[in-house]
């Protein structure tokens, strides 16, 4: 969820009133921000909602919090105007990155925290709600460089050359996506393209090569910058039009005056920034029950007030509210219910005793395999709880075939283990030293291929290395075992490469093999450096289960 | 009277005021050296005797000393060699059979004593009387000595024979002399030499001896060790004990597979397909396994969902075969069954995998702890309450904050802290009530509750382990060494 560095002074300023420290924690909670770190007058939070990039900025935090303080209510006011001035939109970019949205905000003042703030909206918006800027690319430029209209095209990728934001000397598109930082981490979403899309002037000045970076001169903003245009790029429409109005009513809240600029497409003309109320419909009856709490129309219209919603009563218990629409996260009534918990305030509803009577069970699976693990303290074994996931090569070693991970993050961790043994195995390996007999056992999750199925199984493992261990040893266990299961068994010869020739059998129950035991095969010892006789026997649970109920 | 263990009073029998020797005494009393020096500890700790130990140091030839001994040092072989030839290549010394190894130890010796020198890759002979005192150590050495037996000059060249040319070896020999002190010749005079039953037997039972004889008093205070014993692993008792305490708030457990595909890992619990927490890194994948059959109505309805808000829908993505990332997918689950219980409680305590950096706060798979409550009557506040109950019946404390947070498929969500009596706020889990958008294609039209708590964060506390790598360990000290009782401490 995206990490934002907010500045506490800066905070006080933009809500107009004076607040603590130990306050600020649990105000920053309606706003759905949880405090990371205080350092000085920076304060490091963590936006929990990622679908909420109105509140990725200290600007969006703040509107919240002048609700919940009662500084201002209701849907937040922004007025625009038109500028006159257009940006074209070619043909051509149609099956490359089809929308643009633009805007132009003047007379801001940004200085060192709004400056920080906007370039850190700016990220946080096209790294969680653009998808990396696939689907939202987000550029700022300084709009008293550019002259209109300006144009969005497609280009080839050598067609075009300028110093990229930072960069020293012109480039192509096709240098920018190569040679530098931005265009090696982006260039993927052009990848397929033979045409890149480029902003342009009327001078045929680069304005910025969506979704890349922007250029060094008409596409640089600073501290200073009072005039700002916002160019916003993206895949899909409705998301490119969220991320302008998050971004213009950040600036807005700092002094900037917003105007719209008209888009021309092919087909159509719109006037962008949209910023305007959006409404849905409130059953009062139904935030009462689902919240549990006796709650009065006026006091939800007064919760709903605070978290920045206008409300109009349209009959006796229902209401319309509206909200702006940077929110793009409302999908149903229940989002706007969450803020009516929200400011209602988690902390203030009250214990109840829980209504819903009944009755709680365990699965015979786990009261199965617990009766396996006190057989199994019976017998002396200890308890080991080992990863499911383990190395291939060590079941390699033991001829066992596994399923494999697609992605794994370390060898020893890039398969999911077919039996237990092996991990018992590794257990004595990890033991050698300590006083003998070593009697362990685990029982746990396993899975293997089947054909093109997995099968996943809950198996029994267990072994013992001594200075001299004999089959017999783990043969009296295994009596015990399914006398005490009450299950009947038998024991059939078969050979298994980890095994020693003729010291291994295969445990029958109703005629299926559900298990094997046997003398651990010297050359396996030899390989783990192992100088003690091992036995060892894996029962498959899930199979006997089945038998038994 | 002090309590005596038979060997001490046989030892204790034959001591005097004098010192005699560990051999002597154990002699004298008919036990073995082993025996002797066992019983002779124990009186020295009940301050009986006065015990003396002494290390002599030895020393003995090896193998190749021994070989030296016979065919004389190499620096004397080489010394002949020179007399007759006066001077010699020292790529030719190999013809006469020096080992090279021993070559530049003896010319070493001999150039110490200014008797060559060596030029141009030739040893010339300067003088032919030598005095070589590494001779006469070899010679004295023809049986073992103490290391007392030899001079300052001697011990120089016994180090460099020992250290750089393995000629020798220096073995420690312990020797041990005891007398009594005041308080054991007192002790003594008064032990009463009566047969006494060590350990009863079924003889001594049968045969009634045990009416004559009298019963030897065990010494409490010896050290006891406790070897090998069953033990069952202390975290899974914990899971136990926690499943044990939901089945006691009336919750039925779920089971169900790890390995899964997308569908039921995330797409069905309205997690966009296009998000970013969901890309490779977040979740294990599976080679080569053919997805599962997914209910086709219920994988339209979820479908539609996802066109209708996130505008995003890939099948194939849909289908790739993944490992439970998330306990959640075993509420879908079991949403999806046919015995679904409304009015229903369920509960899971299962593991999950997620690709990380392995380290002390990271590992590959863990547990989570998660519950699903659906009734037509559940509300917002319900929610809070179980989450203040679980507090308090799995963690102890009721001191619990509760703060706005954000999960995929639950609005309104919340996150619990709680207050540890020795840790203060800890994040213990998250809860919500599900989206309507994760229900509605279950078929599910009452509100539904989920709520999860983060286990093993909570068994790590009642261990005392801070490496979450030990969760797994194969440690079987740590294994025996924990007490079970700590899974307890939370009341």
């Amino acid at each position: 969820m995206p990490k934002v560095e907010i500045y506490f002074s800066d905070l006080k300023k933009l809500i107009s009133k004076e607040v603590s420290l130990s306050e600020v924690e649990e105000l920053l909670s309606y706003a759905k921000c949880e405090v990371e770190e205080v350092e000085g007058d920076v304060i490091k939070v963590e936006s929990k909602d990622s679908n909420r990039p109105d509140l990725w900025s200290v600007e969006g935090i703040a509107r919240i919090i002048k609700g919940i303080l009662g500084v201002e209510n209701g849907i937040p006011k922004y007025y625009t105007q038109d500028s006159g001035k257009k940006v074209i939109v070619d043909n051509n970019i149609r099956f490359i990155r089809p929308y643009i949205a633009c805007a132009i905000v003047k007379d801001v003042n940004l200085g060192e925290e709004g400056y920080h703030s906007l370039i850190q909206l700016q990220d946080k918006v096209m790294q969680t709600y653009g998808r990396k800027r696939k689907k939202v690319a987000i550029g700022t430029s300084n709009l008293d460089l550019i002259e209109f209209p300006v144009y969005y095209k497609a280009v080839k990728p050598e067609e075009i050359k300028f110093v990229p934001l930072y960069g020293e000397k012109e480039m192509t598109l096709k240098e920018i996506l190569e040679k530098t930082e931005k265009g090696k981490e982006y260039g993927w979403i052009l990848r397929e393209f033979s045409f890149y899309p480029i902003l342009v002037d009327n001078k045929n000045e680069v304005i910025s090569f969506p979704p890349i970076i922007n250029s060094n001169t008409v596409g640089r903003i600073s501290p200073e910058t009072k005039n700002i245009f916002v160019d916003v790029t993206g895949t899909d429409w409705e998301a490119v039009l969220t991320s302008l109005n998050v971004m213009v009513t950040a600036l807005a809240d700092r002094g900037g005056k917003i105007e719209k600029v008209e888009v021309v497409y092919l087909d159509k003309s719109v006037k962008t920034p949209m910023l305007e109320a959006k409404s849905i419909s409130l059953d009062l009856n139904k935030v009462r029950k689902l919240l549990g709490v006796d709650i009065s129309n006026e006091k939800v219209e007064e919760l709903l007030k605070k978290m920045r919603y206008d409300v109009e009563r349209i009959d006796k218990d229902v209401l319309k509210v509206s909200y702006l629409n940077y929110r793009s996260d409302i999908f149903s009534w229940r989002d706007v219910f969450e803020d009516v918990c929200i400011a209602y305030g988690y902390n203030n509803i009250p214990y109840k005793k829980l209504e819903v009577s009944t009755v709680g069970k365990l699965k015979t699976e786990t009261n199965f395999l617990r009766i396996i693990r006190d057989i199994m303290v019976g017998l002396k074994f200890i308890e080991v709880h080992t990863p499911v996931l383990m190395s291939k090569s060590f079941l390699n070693l033991l001829d066992l075939e596994c399923i494999e991970l697609e992605n794994p993050v370390s060898e020893n961790y890039d398969s999911i283990r077919p039996y237990i043994f092996p991990n018992i195995l590794e257990a004595f390996v990890y033991n050698k030293k300590e006083e003998l007999p070593l009697q362990l056992f685990e029982v746990g999750l396993t899975a293997r291929k089947k054909r093109d199925d997995p099968e996943e199984s809950y198996n029994l493992a267990f072994g013992i290395m001594d200075t001299k261990t004999t089959l017999n040893q783990i043969r009296e266990a295994i009596e015990f075992i399914f006398t005490n299961l009450g299950v009947k068994y038998r024991v059939e010869q078969e050979n298994y490469s980890f095994f020693v020739p003729g010291r291994s059998g295969k445990i029958v129950v109703e005629g299926a093999g559900i298990g094997f035991f046997g003398e651990v095969h010297p050359k396996i010892l030899e390989n783990l450096d192992l100088y003690y006789p091992v036995s060892i026997c894996e029962i498959n649970i899930s199979k006997i289960l089945k038998f038994v109920f | 009277m002090i309590s005596l263990h038979p060997l001490e009073k046989k030892v204790l029998k034959v001591l005097s005021e004098n010192f005699q020797t560990l051999k002597e005494i154990s002699k004298k009393a008919g036990l073995s050296e082993i025996e002797t020096l066992r019983a002779l500890g124990w009186l020295k700790n009940k301050g009986l005797v006065e015990l003396l130990e002494k290390e002599e140091k030895t020393i003995k030839l090896t193998f190749l000393g021994k070989k030296y001994l016979e065919k004389g040092l190499p620096e004397r072989r080489l010394l002949d060699l020179l007399k007759e030839k006066k001077e010699i290549f020292l790529a030719d010394l190999v013809k006469y059979d020096f080992d090279p190894n021993e070559v530049s130890a003896s010319i070493g010796v001999l150039k110490k004593r200014e008797s060559i020198e060596v030029k141009e890759g030739k040893i010339i002979l300067k003088k032919e009387d030598v005095d070589l005192l590494e001779e006469k150590v070899l010679q004295k050495l023809n049986k073992e000595k103490p290391l007392s037996e030899f001079s300052e000059d001697e011990l120089k060249i016994l180090e460099d024979f020992q250290k750089r040319r393995g000629l020798v070896e220096i073995k420690s020999k312990k020797e041990y002399a005891a007398k009594l002190t005041e308080k054991g010749k007192e002790t003594a005079e008064k032990v009463e030499y009566k047969e006494e039953i060590g350990i009863l037997t079924k003889d001594l039972l049968v045969k009634g001896e045990w009416k004559s004889k009298e019963f030897r008093a065990f010494d409490l205070t010896l050290p006891v060790y406790s070897k090998s014993f069953g033990k069952k692993n202390v975290y899974l008792l914990f899971l136990d004990y926690i499943r044990d305490k939901l089945v006691g708030l009336g919750f039925k457990e779920m089971k169900g597979n790890f390995i899964l595909n997308n569908f039921w890992n995330m797409d069905c619990l309205f997690m966009p397909q296009d998000h970013p927490a969901r890309e490779i890194h977040d979740t294990f994948y599976v080679k080569n396994l053919k997805p599962f059959e997914i209910p086709k109505n219920l994988l339209e309805k979820v479908k539609e969902e996802h066109l209708r808000c996130w505008k995003y829908w890939n099948d194939e993505f849909s289908k790739k075969v993944v490992l439970r990332s998330q306990v959640t997918a075993l509420s879908a689950l079991t949403m999806a069954r046919e015995d679904l219980e409304i009015p229903g409680k369920y509960f899971a305590i299962e593991k999950v995998f997620r690709p990380d950096e392995i380290d002390a706060k990271h590992f590959l798979e863990f547990y989570q702890l998660e519950g699903i409550v659906l009734d037509e009557k559940i509300t917002f506040r319900d929610l809070i309450s179980l989450l203040k109950l679980l507090a308090k019946e799995i963690i102890g404390t009721e001191d619990v904050k509760l703060y706005p947070a954000y999960f995929p498929f639950t609005e309104p969500s919340v996150e619990m802290f709680a207050k540890h009596p020795n840790l203060g706020w800890i994040e213990v889990g998250g809860a919500g009530i599900f989206r309507e958008e994760v229900t509605k294609p279950f078929g599910i039209n009452v509100p539904v509750i989920a709520w999860g708590l983060g286990i093993d964060r909570l068994a790590m506390i009642a261990l005392e382990i801070e490496d979450v790598r030990d969760l797994h360990t194969y440690d079987v000290n740590k294994l025996k060494s924990v007490p079970y009782s700590k899974i307890l401490c939370q009341k």
